[in-house]
């Protein structure tokens, strides 16, 4: 005899201390003999309601509800009475425990559920709702319930009004109905539940099927002019499952239910096919007549009075019936008799009433005769196999005159997919060309007009491919490419930039005089056809020489010979007085849409003017050990013209122009220190009003540069300046992509670990006494992560091994920072989440371990959390063993941090090798420690660890 | 600073060197150094006075150090009572309206203006609010000791705020009274820090065979 009573319950309830408690007490019972005398203590009176969190709301799980879905197999009658007094809920979780234990419990007391389960589908979060209602009303059929099943069905399968749109006439258009489940979780739960609820319900279910797509037509209907015409031919062009039905769609699926369910019943019998049909035609609106077609078609035997009389009727002239009537006619015309093909074919010559109307559409210029010519060809291709003689010559004559539509079934027809720009001849055809033969194909194609035709873009696209398959043949040719289309010579030039980015070298004089003809030639071809946004003239060809010239000046096999220099620089110079960027483009472009230096690399100047400074590095690099030449720019006085030149505002007002000198710096003061240094104030002007020029030029040079010495030594003024702008409004100005003032952390860590700059430099002063703090974040990040490599996710030490000064002083400035977060007056506020980002350090083997342990619990204490915790807990693992003590510390205060418990859930299993290591020291204290943060973890949820404790 | 754990706290350490303290009052410490120092100190004083048991009054001044500290614990526990007027002033206020009501219609209650039965409502609310019951302080405060982001079941927690209110009502009766030996005090100090730390620091593996052994019984065949 069970004793599971009131006064078993009492002492249950003086023993469960915590929620976690309660779960485990639900999770383990096994006897529904507890449910009574829960109940009546209450502790079903209550379930969670949901909580609203930042970004939405969390539905907690209840395990009173997951208890009775559990028992509700075995002893429903206990079950129900509690399910039926549950006060009502929103947490969804509780709804969920709810359907289950309705489905685990006989069909007929889950009916009893219904009311309360119903009003669920109104809740705006409903999770796995639907799919439970839509298992019990499987259950609900299969059982036979009807009235219950009807009832469900209609509730889970509503629908309400879309969204309107405004046509702008006065009339709001409605878009689509919707539901409450997502339209393709709809469309799976409509059709798996189809089958059994159809069985069990039969016309009544279809009818109830039925009323959904006419209140879907209903919602959709913008007048009563049409009668019960709808537009369902347009959104569902096939009543039958046919590629032409478009997306899925909430409508879409209620049609292929009734479609189903109509064809399941009609399938029977006869009398059964005469009552579906009748129940269908009986709702009058056009979607359901093409449904009763379509169910004619496929249940109807081969003579049917039911078939015979609808297509020998006006059904034919019905418009949105059209595709149903035309596919029953294309099936059944064989089969009719002659006197009922011949009254079709009388209804076809006659033809609707619109083409013949003096005062219609077609009565003013008798181009009646024409469309309705149009429509005969059409309704007589349904039939062509089955044509007499005569009339077949009719239908040829027809055919000769209109042609033969190439989807007659359809009112429309819908084609698409994207398709790219296509070529007239493939790749291979151009490599069978000879050269002449291929100048003059180029010279002499002409696209077709007409969508998806082949191109000039993709005939260049063609091009590019067979030059990159044979760069020296087409070298060859070169010269004979001048005259050539823009599109042609730049799908060439592509080519060859393509083969110098990957390393793979060619002749570069012939490709260097083809690029010194283009840049030769007017930017702008006046009359160019422009419409679809295609190159004015030679100016995509001129960046592409840009993009060409700058990767061919890298030290790599497919760079261009030194010998070639001259030649380089006349095709290089004339492009660094290119108009692009103007400063109406860049007002368009830069600003708040793009920033300074990403806009200067897709202009044809600013790519020039890198292209200049990666020439004067090119330049550099072959004369630098020659001792006869002289030194810096005087090698190369072209480029000093140039760079000096852009420098000029009144002649290159352009920030996006300087935006490359700050990116190029370190690299311009390599080739020339002193003009470099020369020039920092005018590259980096001091004065406020030119600070556009200085951002577009420091953003730049921080976010794209390492950190050299060289230069740090150059600009230590310039980033000063960066420092006292950290809180500075930027506008809505748009700055680099690469985060530079993240960057300027990594660069000022970085020359202090080398020593250039010491803790008590104003320069560091003033970084950490006005960096935000994800600034001070991102500098603490940056040491950390220079500590140590991470090799397919496991930390290895640096291949280069730190020197123990840089190591000492990532130690002093630690202490610095740690004392900064200790004697600040609020312990929440900016600074101890800094310290969060020792975890980056604490993972490094570089630090002593003692050390870092006794870091890693002061930063957790301070900031509460601890970066890259999932490294951190391995370190953990791999030290509990030499340091246990320590080790357990730094647990309990990540798992104290651990608010949220995302964390414990991916460090669960190093938790858990660290606390069996703690568990089996011989030291009493750790072990003691062990149990209580085991205990911990239990009492946040973690039971599994409870084995720990049993082993 | 403040140490987080009492094994490593000064506290804890002075004390331990004066009195032996078992695990579970270590661990108390520890909860309540968490909170606040104060709250701590005062734990630590109802220990101290406890063990000092040459002082005449040692019990009642233990019990009274007790009796400190679960009043004070709704402060650094913070359980929400936020006093926004005196009940004075809000009953002076309540006056005022009543003064502006036509004598006439005193008599009777449904002769009462509306706007004076919305002020009524009002006070009766704010009341509600701000002076819970002895009962709802309880709730509240076995809300805030549960280190749990969830709710305990209402029957529970029910159950614990009479647990609270009874250990509450004995140290303040000890206290006035000071009419106790120390194996009451023991037992209910006891009783007082096992309720604590149930909530304030469970030990949900220990309980499991606990729980374990009840359904066991309550579902044997016999």
């Amino acid at each position: 005899m069970a004793k599971a009573d009131a006064a078993l319950v009492k002492r249950v309830s003086e023993n469960l201390h915590s929620p976690e408690d309660v779960d485990y007490f639900f999770d383990e019972l096994r006897s529904p003999d507890w449910i009574a005398p829960l109940a009546t203590a209450g502790f079903f009176a209550a379930p969670p309601e949901p909580v609203q969190v930042e970004g939405g709301f969390q539905f907690p799980p209840w395990s009173a509800s997951r208890y009775l879905a559990r028992m509700s197999g075995n002893a429903p009658e206990v079950v129900l009475p509690v399910l039926l007094e549950l006060p009502e809920t929103k947490n969804v979780r509780v709804m969920h425990d709810i359907a289950d234990a309705a489905l685990a419990m006989p069909p007929a007391m889950a009916v009893q559920l219904l009311p309360r389960m119903l009003a669920w589908l109104d809740q705006p979060f409903q999770l796995l709702v639907p799919t439970k209602l839509a298992a019990l009303l499987r259950r609900l059929s299969s059982a036979g319930l009807a009235d219950a099943a009807i009832t469900l069905a209609r509730a889970l399968f509503a629908i309400r009004r879309g969204e309107t749109f405004d046509m702008g006439d006065g009339f709001d258009f409605p878009t689509e109905p919707l539901s409450s489940i997502d339209s393709y979780e709809y469309e799976r739960l409509i059709e798996e539940c189809r089958e059994d609820f159809i069985s069990a319900t039969g016309i009544a279910g279809l009818t109830a099927l039925a009323d959904l797509l006419v209140q879907v037509v209903e919602l959709e209907a913008r007048d009563q002019e049409n009668g019960k015409r709808d537009y369902s031919f347009m959104w569902r062009p096939a009543i039958e499952p046919r590629q032409q039905n478009s997306v899925p769609s909430v409508r879409s699926a209620i049609v292929s239910a009734v479609r189903d369910g109509a064809v399941q019943l009609a399938s029977k019998d006869r009398a059964s096919l005469i009552s579906v049909v009748e129940a269908l035609e009986g709702k009058e609106w056009s979607v359901l007549r093409r449904i009763a077609l379509e169910v004619l078609r496929e249940c109807a035997p081969r003579r049917s009075a039911a078939v015979s009389s609808r297509l020998t009727g006006t059904l034919i002239f019905d418009v949105p019936l059209h595709h149903e009537y035309w596919t029953l006619l294309h099936d059944r015309f064989a089969h009719l008799s002659p006197k009922q093909q011949d009254a079709i074919i009388k209804r076809i010559r006659q033809g609707p009433a619109i083409y013949r109307d003096p005062d219609g559409p077609y009565g003013h210029d008798g181009d009646g005769t024409a469309a309705l010519e149009w429509w005969q060809v059409g309704l007589l291709a349904a039939i062509r196999d089955d044509l007499s003689a005569e009339l077949r010559t009719w239908f040829d004559d027809l055919v000769a005159r209109h042609g033969v539509p190439e989807h007659p079934d359809f009112l429309a027809y819908t084609s698409g997919g994207w398709v790219g720009p296509t070529s007239p001849i493939t790749e291979s055809a151009f490599q069978a060309m000879s050269e002449d033969e291929l100048i003059e194909y180029l010279g002499t194609w002409q696209p077709e007009p007409g969508w998806q035709k082949p191109s000039p873009e993709g005939l260049g696209r063609a091009l590019t491919a067979a030059v990159t398959a044979s760069p020296a043949r087409f070298a060859e040719y070169a010269p004979k490419f001048r005259g050539l289309d823009p599109t042609y010579v730049n799908a060439i030039l592509s080519a060859y930039r393509g083969l110098a980015s990957n390393r793979q070298g060619f002749p570069w004089e012939p490709i260097l005089q083809l690029a010194a003809w283009v840049v030769e030639q007017d930017r702008v071809i006046p009359g160019r056809n422009t419409d679809y946004g295609d190159d004015q003239g030679w100016v995509w060809t001129r960046s592409t020489i840009g993009h060409l010239l700058g990767a061919g000046f890298n030290a790599t096999p497919a760079e261009i010979p030194f010998e070639l220099r001259p030649l380089v620089w006349s095709v290089l110079r004339p492009l660094t007085d290119d108009p692009d960027p103007t400063v109406e483009s860049e007002a368009r472009y830069g600003g708040s849409n793009m920033d300074p230096f990403t806009l200067a690399i897709n202009t044809v100047r600013g790519q020039a003017l890198e292209a200049t400074a990666n020439y004067a590095i090119w330049v550099h690099r072959h004369v630098e050990d020659d001792p006869d030449q002289p030194a810096g720019f005087e090698r190369m006085p072209e480029v000093r013209e140039v760079l000096d030149r852009h420098l000029d505002k009144a002649i290159d007002p352009s920030c996006a122009v300087r935006a490359i000198y700050g990116n190029k710096f370190p690299w311009l003061q390599l080739v020339d220190t002193g003009w470099a240094a020369e020039h920092v104030p005018v590259i980096f002007p001091p004065d406020e009003a030119d600070l556009l020029y200085w951002e577009a030029a420091w953003d730049a040079y921080v976010s794209y540069s390492p950190p050299y010495d060289s230069v740090f030594a150059a600009l230590k003024r310039e980033y000063a300046r960066a420092i006292t702008r950290f809180n500075s409004d930027g506008g809505d100005r748009k700055r680099s992509v690469f985060g530079g003032s993240d960057q300027i952390a990594l660069h000022l860590m970085t020359f202090y670990l080398r020593g250039r700059l010491d803790l008590d430099d104003p320069l560091l002063q003033d970084f950490y006494r006005t960096a935000p703090r994800g600034l001070r974040a991102a500098a603490l990040r940056s040491v950390g992560r220079g500590m140590y490599v991470i090799v397919d996710g496991s930390v290895s030490e640096s291949p280069t091994p730190i020197p123990q000064e840089a190591t000492n002083r990532a130690i002093a400035l630690w202490d610095s920072r740690l004392q900064a977060a200790q004697t600040a007056g609020d312990p929440s506020a900016e600074e101890p989440a800094e310290l969060a980002e020792f975890g980056w350090w604490f993972v490094s083997p570089t630090f002593d371990e003692d050390w870092a342990l006794t870091q890693l619990q002061s930063a957790l204490r301070l900031a509460g959390s601890i970066e890259v915790g999932h490294l951190v807990i391995k370190r953990l693992e791999e030290l509990v063993a030499v340091h246990p003590t320590s080790v357990l510390g730094a647990l309990e205060l990540m798992v104290k941090g651990d608010r949220e418990g995302w964390g414990l859930m991916s460090w669960k299993d190093s938790v858990r090798e660290i606390l069996r290591s703690a568990l089996a020291n011989p030291d009493d204290q750790v072990r003691r420690r062990a149990v209580d943060l085991t205990q911990e973890l239990g009492a946040k949820g973690y039971r599994d660890f409870r084995s720990l404790l049993k082993d | 600073m403040i140490p987080v754990t009492a094994e490593r706290g000064e506290l804890g350490q002075t004390l331990q060197e004066l009195i032996p303290l078992r695990d579970s009052q270590l661990a108390l410490l520890g909860v309540l150094l968490e909170k606040d120092e104060s709250v701590a100190k005062m734990y630590a004083g109802a220990l101290m006075a406890r063990s000092f048991d040459t002082n005449p009054d040692y019990l009642s001044q233990a019990c009274h150090s007790i009796r400190e500290l679960i009043d004070n614990l709704p402060k650094y526990f913070e359980v929400p009572i936020q006093r926004t007027d005196s009940l004075t002033n809000k009953v002076n206020a309540l006056r005022a309206a009543w003064d502006r009501e036509p004598r006439v219609r005193i008599s009777s209650a449904e002769a009462l203006s509306e706007r004076f039965a919305v002020k009524v409502a009002e006070f009766f609310q704010w009341h509600e609010a701000q002076f819970p019951t002895r009962r709802e302080v309880a709730r509240n405060t076995v809300r805030e000791l549960s280190t749990s982001s969830r709710l305990l079941p209402h029957p529970i927690e029910t159950l614990r705020a009479e647990e609270w209110m009874k250990i509450r009502d004995w140290f303040i009766g000890a206290t006035h009274h000071g009419a106790c030996s120390e194996d009451e005090f023991d037992q209910w100090l006891d009783v007082f820090e096992s309720f604590m730390l149930n909530l304030s620091k469970p030990r949900p593996f220990d309980n499991a065979d606990v729980i374990d052994a009840l359904i066991r019984k309550g579902e044997s065949d016999g």
